[in-house]
């Protein structure tokens, strides 16, 4: 969203990605869900009406906020949903004072991420 | 009826099976003598792709070639200047997806293309029901817009391709992104359920690597398109002559 601009691709007119003659660029994310050079038009539709606010958070960041939302309350999110949990955590008492209540959207499980997070971790420490 | 058509359907009138070869503009230095020697060796249409990024229609053998192409910097610019020096007697057909001339602006992408000598497009990832605005100002710069027709396509889509096809109709042989089969597939039937609505040249493409399939594709269809089976003697690094000798083959096989 950040680094987009309008182009058409797999049949959506979106914000995508791309060079100065619309070729696209490779795009980058620890989850597979998103690792997309572009967005959903109706996002990128609700992004320039102002209606909606986008965000994001780095691959760390995201590997942190799944451990922490399954130690807390046994929930794996997945790698995607991470990041909205990753992006409250960085927030909480910034952006988000502190005492509020935060309706995430917890939009997938992350069961499906286990072994790639393993994999990372392992490599962590 | 655009000139592209015109032509197209004076050559088959004149009882000639259209040959198209299609070349990746920009691959190499010598890529615009690649085209000269295709067109010296007997192609009727010379089918250029404009590289793109993403090309969701093709196989591995024409990615790599787009990569390539992008990797020396060209562009939609670079590779029509290059093809405005051609001068070529055949007509130029340029193959690409739509970003390219989104990106471009359309008219202006239209306006360049003719300036370039090309009279037709090929844009796979624009659907029917998207593709006014690119037609209007396609038909406005004289370039011929060119549909394809897939295998799957029901009979009342192909009767609106084949309606709006301009130049020729391109029939796509199989279900598949090019260059991963080779055999005529289901054209034979894709060829008799476009001429059911048309006589709009008929032309079969994906799938036709060698002479004898050409020649095969031709005992039913108006033309024939060969993309990857030249695009990876390019790759090989064969060159004009390669080209050359390879057209050639394809020319004698389909007369």
């Amino acid at each position: 969203m950040g680094l987009g601009s309008p182009g058409v691709l797999h049949g959506m007119r979106s914000m995508l990605i791309q060079s100065d003659v619309g070729q696209i660029e490779e795009a980058h994310s620890i989850s597979a869900g998103l690792d997309y050079p572009g967005i959903g038009p109706e996002h990128a539709h609700l992004a320039s009406l102002g209606r909606a606010t986008y965000v994001s958070a780095s691959d760390d960041e995201v590997i942190d906020a799944l451990q922490i939302l399954s130690r807390l309350e046994g929930i794996i999110p997945a790698l995607e949903t991470a990041h909205a949990v990753a992006w409250v955590l960085r927030s909480a008492g910034r952006e988000i004072p502190l005492g509020s209540s935060v309706l995430i959207n917890l939009s997938g499980r992350g069961d499906k991420d286990v072994a790639q997070v393993r994999e990372i971790l392992g490599r962590r420490s | 009826v655009t000139a592209l058509e015109a032509r197209l359907c004076a050559l088959r009138d004149a009882g000639r099976k259209a040959l198209v070869p299609y070349v990746v503009g920009g691959l190499d230095d010598d890529w615009v003598d690649c085209v000269r020697a295709a067109i010296h060796a007997g192609a009727d249409v010379v089918e250029i792709g404009l590289p793109f990024s993403d090309p969701m229609m093709d196989g591995v053998v024409i990615q790599r070639a787009a990569d390539r192409a992008l990797a020396r910097g060209a562009t939609m610019s670079t590779i029509l200047d290059e093809l405005s020096a051609l001068d070529a007697d055949v007509p130029l057909v340029a193959m690409t997806y739509f970003n390219v001339f989104h990106h471009r602006g359309l008219e202006r992408a239209a306006t360049e293309l003719a300036a370039a000598g090309v009279s037709g497009s090929i844009v796979p990832d624009l659907s029917l029901e998207e593709l006014g605005p690119w037609r209007e100002v396609a038909n406005d710069a004289g370039v011929a817009t060119i549909l394809m027709v897939a295998p799957s396509s029901p009979p009342e889509r192909v009767a609106r391709l084949a309606g709006a096809s301009q130049g020729f109709v391109y029939a796509a042989a199989r279900m598949a992104v090019t260059g991963v089969a080779s055999d005529a597939g289901d054209s034979a039937r894709v060829v008799a359920g476009v001429r059911e609505y048309t006589d709009t040249p008929v032309y079969v493409g994906i799938g036709i690597a060698t002479p004898e399939q050409a020649a095969a594709a031709c005992s039913f269809a108006d033309g024939a398109i060969v993309g990857t089976a030249l695009v990876q003697r390019l790759l090989d690094g064969e060159g004009p002559l390669g080209v050359e000798r390879f057209v050639a083959q394809l020319r004698a096989a389909i007369n």
